[in-house]
């Protein structure tokens, strides 16, 4: 007896989702899509550069509204990977009711799992950034000279007390022989309790090397001078405060991947140990 | 399988809207709408305020005199409109107001007067409304206090802490990368609600769009000469890259831009031999120099720098264009600065133009005739 068309509709859209030819489709189109992106890009980055200190949302309202000729692309960009999203989630999800289905060996079970945790690793990942894409907020024109202090929302304070910088000494990149390569900009640091307490600490910031005040994150935007004797006389940096709650959601989606990624390896060398084996090369 | 083709479907059309969206920007286009960017500048009319985005990222308010400031701003970043006084780091935002009819709100620039062309500058020297507030990046900050202004329009952010400190609010007027050829044409409409003259920032807007129409118009189908722009200095070399306003107006105008694949800020620092490199297929070179400071003659910038004599536009075939004092003061004019650029590309497309902003170099320095005058 053939079950109703109301009934089997779920099951035929589940199916849909979870299909490995609507990936294919996916990739392609996402593959086209960024293609695009790129040209677009390179003609309009000035569009894009303030989304991370907006908010996507405020973004999508203001620049990506009156700019659609050139972002387009975003908006379609970011319908795919909802859709490439959903599809991960079906696909692995099918997967994975199957593997426990079969009822493998408990020891075996975390390996054949692992390839599965590291897709729903990237989905924890694309939220978490979507998050915080969302819900960040970002003041990015903050700038300090030597001995100015600046004070967070939460009454957490800053002070800039001065660089160590360590310059490139090489001709190995023409013409930036002296160049700074870290600032290493010093800082005091009391946060909101240390404001009350008395106490503080002291902390080095560069790229990539942001600081962790009581939930709010600085960055390093911009610093002068760019090499001894340049910045006209100047000696600033200028941080990027953030606040940004979804970032606890795309480090524990790291931390899953890492984990899956780990978990599979040792699998995998676990399989090869065994078929290298005299035991397993004769099976 | 049907649910799959209309996924396909959708994201087809998705992907279509992108394509016929293109990736061309439109040089010389507005938008009517309660919000507008100018390149990353950004004005976003409200209910009770106009939020603007600075050069830096920053948002500040711009209220009417008396009005209520907004939530969520800091006092300096709350300004009255119309601003009444202003200090002003470079000439070209002084032009700027020039262009929206408000030369007489700058009350203090980082140029002494003498570096001055501008008549309304100079006059307002002498009648004692602006004052020289020291070299841009050794500003006397109790000099700017003095001089009471409602705003200071700079390009270094790091004066805002001090500037806080003394209650004065900021725009920088510049950002990190070097801006396109719309941002620089529509910058007046980024300071036009800062006094309220959105209508002259219009005007200004399109008496320079139509000069850039006339540009294109003209120079259509013309054999494209190659040209550079910048100068090597005694330590450096610096040039306008391929994102900035001169490189994009050289491509407008049926000419190649030998610095196109170079992205950053304006004045960008390049290795000596890729500007000799590139140097040595140029048709036309535009110095950063002015007569003043020495660019007289092809054979005067050999002599201060012998490299730079390998280029082909310090030959016999080649031609050497300097900007003359008034073409960094004269943005307000912007559409005749355009037009000078133009005519030197393409002198064949503007028969008997005159030239205001540049002159071109002769080989050799005039000799200076005994007892002449």
């Amino acid at each position: 007896m053939n079950a109703s068309p109301t009934f089997d509709l779920p099951q035929r859209a589940w199916r849909t989702l979870a299909s490995i030819r609507l990936t294919i489709a996916l990739c392609f189109l996402l593959t086209a899509d960024l293609g695009l992106g790129y040209l677009s890009l390179r003609s309009s980055l000035e569009i894009f550069s303030p989304m991370s200190d907006v908010g996507l949302l405020e973004w999508a309202r203001t620049y990506g509204a009156a700019n659609l000729r050139h972002t387009a692309w975003f908006f379609a960009m970011a319908g795919l990977l909802v859709l490439l999203a959903l599809n991960t989630f079906a696909c692995t999800t099918q997967r994975l009711i199957g593997i426990l289905a079969r009822r493998p060996p408990r020891r075996e079970l975390p390996f054949r799992l692992a390839p599965h945790l590291m897709h729903y690793a990237v989905l924890i990942i694309l939220a978490g950034y979507l998050g915080s894409y969302l819900f960040a907020a970002s003041d990015p024109g903050r700038a300090l000279r030597s001995g100015e202090t600046m004070t967070l929302p939460n009454g957490a304070t800053l002070r800039f007390e001065r660089f160590a910088p360590e310059a490139i000494q090489s001709q190995r990149i023409d013409g930036f022989d002296g160049f700074v390569l870290r600032p290493n900009a010093h800082f005091t640091v009391r946060s909101a309790e240390d404001e009350a307490q008395g106490g503080a600490c002291s902390t080095v910031l560069n790229f990539n090397e942001p600081i962790t005040v009581d939930g709010y994150g600085i960055y390093l935007g911009e610093f002068q001078p760019r090499k001894p004797g340049g910045g006209m006389g100047r000696a600033y940096v200028q941080l990027i405060v953030r606040r940004d709650p979804a970032a606890v959601i795309y480090r524990f989606g790291m931390a899953v991947f890492v984990s899956g990624l780990v978990l599979y390896l040792i699998g995998r060398l676990d399989y090869a140990t065994f078929i290298l084996s005299p035991k397993g090369g004769k099976r | 399988m049907k649910v799959m083709e209309k996924i396909t479907i959708f994201s087809l059309m998705l992907t279509l809207i992108t394509v016929l969206g293109g990736c061309d920007k439109e040089v010389g286009t507005t938008e009517k709408r309660s919000f507008m960017n100018i390149g990353e500048f950004s004005v976003n009319r409200k209910q009770d305020y106009t939020e603007v985005r600075d050069g830096a990222g920053r948002k500040l308010a711009l209220i009417p005199r008396g009005g209520k400031a907004p939530e969520g701003f800091a006092p300096t970043s709350v300004i009255e409109t119309p601003v009444r006084r202003v200090v002003a780091y470079r000439a070209f935002e002084v032009d700027i107001l020039a262009a929206l009819g408000v030369p007489e709100t700058l009350v203090g620039v980082t140029d002494p007067q003498e570096k001055w062309v501008r008549d309304d500058v100079r006059r307002g020297f002498d009648e004692g409304r602006i004052a020289y507030v020291g070299q841009s990046f050794k500003i006397d900050f109790e000099r700017i206090k003095a001089q009471h202004p409602d705003l200071v329009m700079t390009w270094d952010p790091s004066i805002i802490p001090m500037m806080d400190s003394l209650g004065i609010p900021v725009v920088v007027t510049t950002t990190p990368v070097a801006t396109c050829l719309n941002t620089h044409m529509r910058f007046v409409e980024f300071i036009a609600p800062f006094f309220g003259r959105e209508a002259q920032g219009k005007a200004y807007f399109e008496q320079v769009a139509a000069a850039l129409q006339e540009i294109r118009d003209r120079t259509q189908g013309l054999p494209p000469p190659k040209a550079m722009w910048g100068d090597i200095y005694e330590k450096r070399v610096l040039v306008e890259p391929g994102n900035a306003w001169v490189a994009e107006l050289i491509g407008l105008a049926q000419s190649h831009y030998l610095f196109n694949d170079i992205y950053g800020t304006s004045c960008i620092e390049i290795s000596t031999e890729r500007f000799i490199y590139s140097g040595k297929d140029a048709d036309l070179y535009f110095t950063y120099r002015t007569p003043d400071w020495g660019a007289t003659s092809k054979a005067a910038l050999a002599r201060q720098n012998p490299l730079i004599a390998q280029i082909r536009p310090l030959g016999p075939e080649g031609h050497v264009y300097a900007p003359l004092p008034g073409y960094s003061q004269s943005s307000d004019q912007l559409d005749q600065i355009l037009i000078d650029i133009a005519a030197i590309l393409h002198p064949q497309a503007f028969p008997g133009h005159p030239m205001r902003f540049f002159v071109e170099l002769p080989d050799t320095d005039p000799v200076k005739q005994a007892g002449g005058a």
